[in-house]
């Protein structure tokens, strides 16, 4: 997620949301079946309810490797992040 | 003490969620072997490609042939570029450019090189790309502290590749 997001960082992310309450752009921490636990920024929301991720990075993992993510996985928001 | 180091005590005692925000997945497998086979089939493909030059006419088959070849060379010239530069982006860093200053020029280079091989049928061109790449190999395999050495290939088009002495 650099430069939005270092190495090392911390983030305060908000855990009680409802879904519908996600937005296009938001950075959040997501449970991914093959990824583990990532922080990613919402791309957008399909047709048939499931959330795009896209990272910061030009070399981030392509949404197409990450592929749809059901809300569920969706854990927390990012609310701010602490900065070295 | 700012704000991160008192959370980076705080994290020490609560052991707080990690998340990976990191971009490629950093599996550090890195080795220009890749680039070098791309560059010596871009070579075969050459040697092939003259031999069809002394068959005139060109049969229907010997057409079909023509087109896989410079397709083939197309394909490894548009690799070599692509591993130089993974390799090039996510593994040279600061050190191993205090190291070899001349690896932003040597990257560069090659992949003008490449355009040029790929453009034209032409082996001194392939032969100018193959040594800039070993050199590019040797580079990386001493960032790393391996020795390298130069052998010719034992397979078509047979000639020097630098190989890592692991």
């Amino acid at each position: 997620m650099s430069p939005t997001l270092d190495d090392g960082e911390y983030g305060c992310f908000f855990c009680y949301f409802f879904h519908y309450e996600l937005k296009r752009k938001q950075i959040v921490a997501v449970d991914h079946p093959h990824f583990g636990r990532i922080v990613k920024r919402i791309s957008f929301l399909d047709s048939q309810g499931y959330y795009w991720l896209l990272g910061d990075n030009p070399n981030s993992l392509s949404s197409d490797k990450m592929g749809p993510i059901s809300p569920q996985r969706i854990k927390s928001i990012l609310l701010f992040k602490i900065a070295k | 003490m700012n704000l991160h180091s008192i959370v980076k005590k705080i994290d020490q005692a609560l052991n707080f969620n990690t998340v990976s925000a990191h971009c490629d997945i950093p599996c550090k497998i890195y080795d220009p072997i890749t680039a070098q086979l791309a560059v010596l089939t871009m070579i075969r493909m050459v040697d092939l490609l003259g031999e069809l030059e002394g068959k005139q006419p060109l049969s229907l088959n010997d057409q079909a042939q023509f087109n896989r070849l410079v397709a083939q060379k197309e394909e490894h010239g548009l690799k070599v570029k692509e591993e130089i530069r993974v390799i090039w982006g996510d593994y040279i860093k600061e050190p191993q450019l205090a190291q070899f200053p001349e690896l932003h020029e040597l990257t560069h280079t090659i992949m003008l090189t490449s355009s040029k091989a790929k453009q034209q049928i032409d082996k001194t061109v392939t032969l100018d790309l193959l040594d800039q790449v070993n050199r590019f190999a040797e580079i990386f395999w001493e960032t790393k502290g391996v020795k390298t050495f130069k052998a010719t290939c034992p397979y078509p088009p047979a000639v020097e590749l630098v190989y890592p002495k692991l």
